[in-house]
Order: structure tokens, then C-alpha cells, then sequence
């Protein structure tokens, strides 16, 4: 028996003997050849790679290398700011009052098959969209017509606000003749019209990808990098030749994957690991690290009558009992940004005066003047006070800056059982703050990269004409708002005047109180200059800059 | 035994028809929907409502498990899901092998590690040897498996560079997987092999079987052994069962596309299909092993071997016994 056990001990150890130096670089044969190779870390298997299906980790991390959509929505580095890159589409013109935009599409633009994409694919991309249903934004097109070969004209449902024709633009187009010659939809055929085609794709592992046989279609403005010709760095192909994108489910399993040079580069390390490749930590010498804000987070109430924050000197109290400062130390550990508006400085029309006003300053004689208010206009006494905080679990920043809140709200009101903290996972969040009778307040996310205009991303919450029963989202019916918010975000009267009025209103009433943005990170190998950032918060791979020779020097 | 097996087999009708009718409820009365996963936190009513009409979600309890159940045992059809639109079957047709392989292989390295730790640790009772694998086992049990996943990542990947952190490429990357998998299946095949052969080496064949003058190894082997190995056998089939489906957290550290990352993402997603779906296939496959189980306790005790055949003849001889009467 002894000898059994010390043959099995001896036979595990030269196992792992065996097995070798799996993750070190060196272990390959040398190449004389430099390999344009880049692998990235992603958090999610996008599972089905068709061009029309629900925005997941995975798909938003992958799809844009594959498929074009008109105007992708992406950063200019010049300004900070998001803005549409005209891409498939060269121009269009509308007329602000009409429904009517006529897109004009770019000559020449192909698929990695060889296939033309002309107005008709266009059309018939669009209402492919439109009958999954997998996209809230094209619910407002009415009509698609192709006029002629590079002509498409929209007729929408009624006028769109300010921007909303860049959230239309972002549909991925590709061309009939391949969409209909997939076996099943594209789910694991995609063709597309960028450089690249989809290699390899192992369900639950990894998917690459490679520069497609066929030459980009604008290949030209590609290398003169000439936007208006339809340059966009999302799309350039002479950076790199293959992208591997692992799937890796776990935070610390990424940081560690990163750290043995299994992967290069990745965006969702967590807050905790990133100090290892930050100036100081171990990695620091073989990683850079980016910093980008995260999504803004907001209070905000419910206004239905079957909640006490339908009174507006309680919601006053409330937004007076927590200093945003405090937030952003205690739950972010001071790494992010005040909010000072429900704005978000990364869009075009913020409005920097906003650093300056009165918002909602923490202190607790107000709030206490205010609930004093509230006690005498409802007949009730600070025993008869319990709300409700409802937020989301998935992230522990959340719950910590419920518990800031919860901490003011009842010292204010004098009982620890003034406001209780419902905590629940996401999809169940997103169900509960649906139903008026489940919560009062609700710890709310912004992404900043949602939206070119401010206005945009007001109208996803507060626009009642969206919603089923006439009111905006947590349950505000007031028409003063709505006429406000018409007016930030109409073409015709949109302007700095219009979008102050409107925050100046919210702030007035007390609907939304905005709190602060993280930060998220994305390391990148020192071998890559620097990170930009692709559609939502993803990166855009193929438009970094790699200097290959150092990559080989360093032995990576 | 035929008839034995065939009436098992039978018998795992019932048992999946009340997991699927358990599973159904419970994603039922689960609160969350579907539809905010599907068209997104911006959905406006009037597209929930139309979704949900389109998958049947606004239908009664009733109506929606019995077209459920109609769909599972006269279609055989898992359906699709609501997330990746592709048919729940062929998703798990290309994860279930995964899983299958890791559960095989975490249950035959509980057997060779295990039980012979345990028959060391039974035959040195209370020397070093036993102390030192009660310990190891006591350990095993106690280190959750998440905690060592990373520590032995951090060590093996990271630190020695030897073994890959992610994936299942290469036959190197299933070696830290599968060893924290087993590690509790070992540490209890430890402790239960070591309990069993302890009663059965003090036992009196044992005895005389020492007293025929057998060599220790045959003692041990072919006398004591087989008789401690029923409760071996029973601890096997569940780390089998376990792994089959508890393996989540481990192929969710190391990124293994299994069934278990599967079942988590469609909970998360409220993707109905998904998690009834997979419950059912992994209820199916647990009775499959419970019956590898009973007929392996057939195969090695001849008593119970015998047991079955007399029942069979007495039904046998009782048949006739009434044709005749």
C-alpha cells in the first residue's frame, strides 16, 4: 500500500513535470516572423453572433469587428466627446420638423464575401431589427424605402428629438444575398463588411478572428485616415491580423490570466486587481492601465401615490441627507467623479456652470426644516416614516452607498428603521422598479456612453409619451416636465437655454439626484500605445496602435 | 436482473416528470422577467407586453406547464432559448460532454486517491499514516473549492508557470480544474474507505482468513475490500452526481463552457427554457447513475445478486403457483 501511494505521488509529480512551461511566451519555437496576434479577456460568450439579437457582454465586445452599422457611436479622442462616425453612410439629409431622413450611402461597400451592400440590404437590415424586436430604437421607424442603389430613405412614426437618429444609425447592416445564404441566421456564420471574418469560434472558450482574404471595402480611407471619406479607427485593418477574445467569467481569474500573459489586453479587471498593474504594483512594468469613467449613478423616486415620495419636501429632505463626497470615498474609495447635474460631462451639450450650483448640498438641518414640512402637510408623525431603497447587487458599491443614504435618511428622521435597503440581483431589480407599490427610491445607473446629447439620454427616462400609462419612468405625471423636456430635446428648439430650463426643473422638483461614476479600467500591454474605447465601453482592438518589435523583444 | 433494470428504468419517468413539473414552478413563481433581458432596461411596456404574449409568458400556470410538459415528453422538444434563440438541446449537446468528462474523471481520481488513502489510513489505525490522512482529509473537506481554484491557480499558473489559468484547449488545463473538483470527493472516499475497512478488517473471515496463512495483501484485497466497498460505491455515485451538477463555481473561476455556467447564466437571465431544460437532462443523468450504482452493488455483493433472482423466481413460482390454483 505504501508503494502504491509513493508510485501515485511520484507518477502526479511527473505529470506536472511534463506538462512544461505552459503559459511562458518562450516556450514556442522562435519565429523569425512576428506574429500580428493580439488576445483579449472578455467577460461573456456572445453565444449567438447574429447581427440582430439582444445587446450582451459578449456580442457588444465582438460584433462591431465583424458587422458596420451606418454611424457608430464611438469617442473623439480630440474632444473627449461621443459622436457618430459616419461610416457605411457618407451623409443624409433631413429637414428638422420631417420624419423624413434620406441616408446616402457610401460606393462601393462590400461584405467579406464579395457580396455588394447597396440600399436594399440596407432596407432589409433594418426591418430584419425590426421584427426581432431586440431593439427598442428602430420601434419608431414607420417606413424603409430603398430609393435607388445608394439611397434609402426613413419615414419615421413622428419627429425624432435630438439625437435620437444617431441611436437608429447603430443597427449592424449586412447584405441579403449572405444573411440568406447562412444556414442559421448568422448565429455562427456572420458576415459582415469590416476587415475581418469570424476564424474560430469554440462556444464557452474563445473566438478570433483574422483579416478577411477579401480587401477591405475602404481600404483607401483606411489609409489616409481621412474621416470624411469614412475613416473610423474602430474599422482599421493594417494594426493587426488576428484577435483572439478569450471568455473568462471571473474578475480575479482575468487579473491572473493578464498577469501570466495568457491574454494582452483586457477591460474587465476589477477595481481591487488593478492596483497590480498600476505604477507600483508588480505588473507595472509590463502593463499600462487607462482610466475611463464609469456609469453615473442616481436616486431616483417614486412619484406614484402609493409611495410617501410622492411629496415633494420629502424627496427634498432626503436629496439633502448624503454628501455625494462621501459617497465617492466610502463606496468608490475616492476613484471616480461628483456628479454635480444629471448630466454627464462626456456629452456635447453639458454645460460646465453645472460644477457650480447649488445641488442638493448635504446638510442636515435642511433636510430636517424639509421633512418638518412634509410631516405637516400629511398629517404624520417620524413613526409613520418607512421607505424603501432598492438597488442592484451587482456591484458592492451599490449597497454601499444605500447604506450612506440609509445612514443620513434616518439620523435625519430620528428611527434607524426610516428606510430599508432592498438588494436584489439585477433582473429582479429591473423587474421590481417597474411596480409602484415595491419601492420609494431606486440607486440608478447612467451610461454616459449611451447618448450624444444629454437630452437623449432624459428622454430614455422621463419622456411620458413612451411609457404605457401616459407617466415617466418611476411614475412622475407632470406636464411641466414634459414640456421642458420637449424643449431640451427637440431639433427645433433644442438649445443650452432649453437644457438648463429642463435641469434647472428637476433639480426644482427634486425627481433625480445624481451621485457620482466610478471609474472602469482597461489594461493594455506596454507594447500597445494606448486604448480606445469602442462601442459601449468595449475596446476597439483593431484600432490600436501595436509596436510589434518591442512585443518580440519583450518575449511576449 | 433484466427485469430489475427495465423496471428501474421505467421508474425514471415519474422522477424527471416531477423534476420538470418542480423545476417549471419554481422558475415560475421566480421573480424577474424575462422580457428586460431580451429587449433590454430601455423596453417600453407595450414591447413587454408584446413579448411576452409571443412566448406564451402571459398565459395561466396551468396552461403554461401543460404545454410545457406536452413539449417535453411527446415533442422532446427542450425548446429555445429566449436569450441566443438557438435550441435549448443543441446548446447543451455542446456542453454537456464537457461536464461529463470533467464529472468521469473527478470520480475515478476520488477512487484511485481516495480509497487507497483510506485503506492506509484503516491498516495503520492510529499511527502517523492514519493521522496524516484523517488530516488531509479534514482539510479536503473543509477548503471550499472556490478559495483553492484561485490559490492553486495563482500557484501553479502564475507563480510556476506550469499549468494554463483558463479554458479546456489543452490536456494540462484540466488538471486544476478536475483536482478541486475532487478534492472533497477524495477527502470523503478517504474517510469512508478507512470507516468501512476498519469494520470489516476486525471482522471474523478476516481473522481466519489470517489464520490460513494469506498474505496481507490478499487479506486486504479480496476479503476485506469487497465487502467495504457497497458505502464506497454509494460515495462515488454522488461525487459523480455532485460533479455533474455542482461544478458551477469551479467553471466559472477557470472558464470552462460547461453546463454549469450555463445553468447560471440562464437563472440570471430568467431564460426559462435554459434552466428547465438543463434540470431535466441532469435529472435524467443522475437517475442513469443511481442505477449504474444499485447494479454495481449487484455485481459486488453476491448476496444482493441473489436476493434479486430468488424475488424473481418467488414471482415466478408464485405466478404459476396461482395459474395452477
Amino acid at each position: 500500500m505504501k508503494k502504491f501511494v509513493c508510485l501515485l505521488a511520484l507518477l502526479l509529480t511527473m505529470s506536472l513535470v511534463a506538462c512544461g512551461d505552459a503559459n511562458s511566451p518562450n516556450s514556442s519555437d522562435a519565429s523569425t516572423t512576428i506574429e500580428k496576434k493580439v488576445v483579449v479577456g472578455i467577460n461573456g460568450d456572445p453565444v449567438n453572433l447574429s447581427p440582430w439579437q439582444p445587446i450582451t457582454e459578449g456580442r457588444k465586445s465582438i460584433l462591431f469587428n465583424v458587422y458596420q452599422c451606418l454611424a457608430p457611436v464611438i469617442v473623439n479622442s480630440a474632444n473627449g466627446n461621443f459622436e457618430p462616425w459616419n461610416t457605411l453612410m457618407k451623409s443624409y439629409d433631413h429637414e428638422v420638423g420631417s420624419t423624413v431622413y434620406t441616408v446616402h450611402l457610401r460606393s462601393g461597400i462590400t461584405d467579406t464575401n464579395g457580396n455588394d451592400i447597396k440600399a436594399s440590404d440596407v432596407k432589409f437590415s433594418y426591418e430584419q431589427c425590426i421584427e426581432s424586436g431586440s431593439d427598442v430604437n428602430v420601434a419608431v421607424i414607420d417606413k424603409i424605402e430603398a430609393i435607388d442603389e445608394l439611397t434609402v430613405e426613413f419615414t419615421m412614426k413622428k419627429e425624432l428629438y435630438i439625437g435620437q437618429f444617431d441611436d437608429i444609425c447603430l443597427v449592424y447592416v449586412v447584405s441579403k444575398a449572405s444573411f440568406e445564404a447562412s444556414p442559421d441566421g448568422m448565429a455562427t456564420t456572420p458576415v459582415g463588411s469590416t476587415g475581418y471574418v469570424v476564424s474560430d469560434y469554440t462556444p464557452g472558450t474563445s473566438l478570433t478572428i483574422e483579416k478577411a482574404s477579401n480587401p477591405y471595402w475602404n481600404q483607401a480611407a483606411q489609409d489616409s485616415e481621412n474621416r470624411d471619406d469614412g475613416y473610423c479607427y474602430l474599422y482599421d485593418t493594417k494594426n493587426v491580423d488576428t484577435v483572439e477574445f478569450k471568455f473568462i467569467n471571473d474578475a480575479s481569474t482575468m487579473a491572473i490570466v493578464l498577469e501570466t500573459h495568457a491574454i494582452d489586453l483586457s477591460g474587465s479587471v476589477s477595481s481591487a486587481d488593478v492596483t497590480l498593474f498600476q505604477d507600483g504594483g508588480r505588473n507595472a512594468d509590463s502593463f499600462d492601465v487607462w482610466k475611463f469613467p464609469s456609469a453615473q449613478l442616481e436616486v431616483a423616486v417614486n412619484c406614484s401615490d402609493s409611495s410617501p415620495m410622492s411629496n415633494i419636501n420629502l424627496r427634498m429632505a432626503l436629496f439633502h441627507c448624503w454628501d455625494n463626497a462621501e459617497v465617492l470615498q466610502t463606496a468608490y474609495s475616492n476613484d471616480g467623479q461628483i456628479a454635480y447635474s444629471w448630466d454627464s460631462p462626456s456629452r456635447g451639450d453639458y454645460n460646465a456652470k453645472y460644477e457650480n450650483q447649488d445641488y442638493f448640498e448635504y446638510n442636515l438641518d435642511t433636510a430636517k426644516d424639509y421633512l418638518a414640512k412634509y410631516y405637516a402637510e400629511t398629517n404624520t408623525t417620524a413613526s409613520d416614516l418607512k421607505i424603501t431603497i432598492l438597488c442592484s447587487n451587482s456591484d458592492p458599491a451599490f449597497q454601499k452607498t444605500c447604506q450612506i443614504i440609509q445612514a443620513g435618511f434616518c439620523e435625519v428622521v430620528g428611527y434607524d428603521t426610516a428606510m430599508s435597503i432592498m438588494c436584489l440581483d439585477n433582473t429582479t431589480y429591473q423587474t421590481t422598479w417597474r411596480s409602484p407599490t415595491d419601492f420609494d427610491a431606486c440607486l440608478y445607473t447612467n451610461n454616459p456612453t449611451e447618448a450624444t446629447y444629454s437630452s437623449t439620454a432624459w428622454l430614455r427616462t422621463m419622456d411620458s409619451t413612451s411609457q404605457a400609462n401616459g407617466m415617466a419612468q418611476f411614475y412622475i405625471n407632470d406636464q411641466t416636465l414634459q414640456d421642458k423636456l420637449v424643449a431640451a430635446a427637440s431639433e427645433k428648439t433644442h438649445s443650452q437655454e432649453t437644457c438648463d430650463a429642463f435641469n434647472d426643473y428637476v433639480i426644482q422638483m427634486a425627481y433625480r439626484k445624481s451621485v457620482c461614476s466610478g471609474s472602469v479600467y482597461m489594461i493594455c500591454p506596454v507594447w500597445c500605445e494606448q486604448i480606445l474605447k469602442g462601442p459601449r465601453n468595449s475596446i476597439a482592438v483593431t484600432g490600436l496602435n501595436y509596436d510589434w518589435d518591442k512585443k518580440a523583444q519583450l518575449g511576449w | 436482473m433484466i427485469r430489475y433494470i427495465f423496471k428501474r428504468l421505467l421508474m425514471i419517468i415519474p422522477i424527471v416528470v416531477c423534476v420538470a413539473i418542480l423545476i417549471f414552478t419554481i422558475m415560475y413563481f421566480c421573480p424577474g422577467d424575462p422580457t428586460i433581458t431580451i429587449l433590454g432596461p430601455q423596453a417600453t411596456p407595450e414591447s413587454q407586453a408584446l413579448l411576452r404574449t409571443k412566448l406564451g409568458l402571459d398565459d395561466s400556470y396551468i396552461i403554461q406547464m401543460g404545454r410545457y410538459l406536452y413539449n417535453l415528453f411527446i415533442k422532446l422538444d427542450l425548446g429555445t432559448s429566449y436569450v441566443t434563440g438557438r435550441p435549448v438541446i443543441e446548446e447543451i449537446a455542446t456542453r454537456f460532454p464537457t461536464t461529463l468528462v470533467f464529472a468521469v474523471a473527478v470520480m475515478i481520481l476520488q477512487f484511485l486517491i481516495g480509497t487507497p488513502l483510506g485503506i492506509m489510513a484503516a491498516t495503520h489505525q492510529n499511527g502517523w499514516a492514519d493521522r496524516l490522512c484523517m488530516l488531509l482529509a479534514l482539510v479536503g473537506i473543509s477548503i471550499p473549492n472556490f478559495w483553492l481554484a484561485i490559490e492553486l491557480m495563482i500557484l501553479f499558473s502564475l507563480n510556476l508557470g506550469i499549468l494554463p489559468a483558463v479554458g479546456i484547449g489543452t490536456w494540462q488545463s484540466w488538471i486544476l480544474p478536475i483536482f478541486c473538483n475532487a478534492l472533497f470527493g477524495i477527502a470523503m472516499q478517504t474517510r469512508q474507505t478507512r470507516s468501512g475497512m476498519l469494520e470489516c478488517i476486525r471482522a471474523d473471515y478476516v481473522t481466519t482468513a489470517r489464520a490460513k496463512g494469506f498474505k496481507e495483501r490478499t487479506v486486504l484485497y479480496k476479503y476485506a475490500l469487497p465487502n467495504a466497498m457497497i458505502p464506497l460505491i454509494q460515495t462515488m455515485g454522488d461525487g459523480f452526481g455532485f460533479a455533474l451538477g455542482g461544478t458551477v463555481v469551479i467553471e466559472n473561476v477557470f472558464s470552462i463552457p460547461g453546463l454549469g455556467t450555463y445553468i447560471t447564466q440562464g437563472v440570471s437571465q430568467r431564460d426559462y427554457p435554459v434552466v428547465q431544460g438543463s434540470v431535466v437532462i441532469l435529472a435524467i443523468a443522475f437517475s442513469l447513475i443511481m442505477l449504474l450504482v444499485d447494479l454495481a452493488f449487484a455485481f459486488i455483493d453476491p448476496r444482493i445478486k441473489a436476493r434479486y433472482e430468488s424475488r424473481n423466481k418467488q414471482l415466478k413460482w408464485g405466478r404459476r403457483k396461482n395459474s395452477h390454483g
